[in-house]
């Protein structure tokens, strides 16, 4: 089905369409959730949410842009604001005295399929992005787990593509010195 | 290039992503220095790029969810625009319902009742013809009221 034919059926409330929409989209979302909110409960919680704003918005939705970039700027946009809400309530939950031990806690993965140097890797890389700034793990974040080019990651974020140039140089740079202390044991 | 700019530029390195001239020096410095070789392969062992990551799939019946969530909101939604069209709603049905009845009371005492009346002489004409009685008369002829008159307007007659 054609984009346009898709947003136009999305737009008059075919289910079918939605549910397509779904399908196409759902494993892009939850791995994007995963992501930013480092548990698969809460990326479950969010993508459910996501695609009720999806839903709900598509009427907003201008033609002149790509509907993939604007479902991943949706994506991002609520991690985003889900994991600020998040570091907001640990903060006066006072749980921060222990944030570090928990970035890497909650980045391992546990799936059984993984292998265990796997795991360990693949969370100490986690945590490492986590301690990057916003705009740095967004931009990581979709490049690394979601393989979009430069040109896609500046629709998403609606930023030049020198600008998303210059945030995974610098991404890449501080991620280099986080992950270099922390792989002395590999 | 010093060890230090070597160790920022990893990763970048590693993604393909630095010109020719400092990949050249990078190249050279890896190759001279073992402490920085090092730490290039532990990074390229952990850090593979971004084609070697793997996607984490949506688990099984997570449209179910969202497809209830969906409706419990569409339902939520239309729930909230009645909340929000009643308060305003309520009171233009109670002025509306009372003008009417403000409006009909004075219809209503303000039409005569022409056609009532008219029927009404109609009917008293073929009674009157047709039966020979007066319909407004309380005490028609033959009825008990009549008799009782008659005894009160006549009593000699009837009274001996
Ligand atoms: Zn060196």
């Amino acid at each position: 089905m054609q984009e346009r034919e898709l947003i136009k059926k999305l737009r008059s409330g075919d289910e079918q369409a939605y549910k397509r929409l779904f399908d196409f989209y759902a494993d892009r979302i939850y791995n994007i959730c995963v992501r930013f909110l480092n548990s698969r409960q809460e990326a479950e919680d969010a993508v459910q949410d996501i695609f009720c704003k999806i839903y709900f918005s598509i009427d907003r939705f201008r033609e002149d842009a790509r509907l993939t970039s604007w479902i991943y700027r949706i994506s991002v946009n609520h991690c985003l604001n889900a994991q600020r809400q998040k570091r907001r309530a640990r903060f006066f939950s006072l749980d921060w005295l222990s944030e570090g031990e928990m970035t890497l806690k909650s980045a391992r993965s546990d799936d059984p399929q993984d292998s265990l140097e796997k795991k360990e890797t693949e969370s100490i890389i986690q945590a490492a992005i986590n301690g990057l700034s916003e705009k740095q793990r967004t931009a990581l974040v979709l490049f690394r787990y979601e393989g979009l080019t430069y040109q896609e990651i500046a629709e998403v974020l609606n930023i030049s593509v020198a600008a998303v140039e210059s945030r995974l140089f610098q991404a890449k740079q501080e991620l280099c010195k986080k992950l270099l202390p922390l792989l002395k044991d590999f | 290039m010093n060890h230090n700019k070597v160790r920022k530029y990893l990763l970048i390195y590693l993604d393909g992503d630095l010109d020719d001239n400092k990949c050249s020096q990078m190249e050279a410095h890896i190759a001279k220095c073992a402490s920085c070789r090092r730490e290039y392969e532990r990074l390229q062992h952990v850090y593979k790029g971004p084609q070697h990551c793997r996607r984490e799939s949506a688990p099984p019946f997570l449209w179910t969810r969202v497809n209830t969530r969906l409706k419990s909101l569409q339902r939520e939604r239309r729930q909230g625009e009645l909340k929000t069209v009643l308060p305003i709603l309520q009171p233009l049905m109670t002025a509306t319902l009372l003008i009417a009845a403000v409006f009909c009371g004075y219809f209503l005492g303000n039409t005569p009742v022409h056609s009532d009346l008219q029927q009404a002489n109609v009917a008293e004409e073929v009674m009157q013809q047709t039966f020979d009685i007066d319909v407004f008369d309380p005490n028609p002829p033959q009825s008990l009221g009549r008799a009782i008159m008659m005894i009160y307007e006549r009593p000699d007659e009837v009274l001996p």
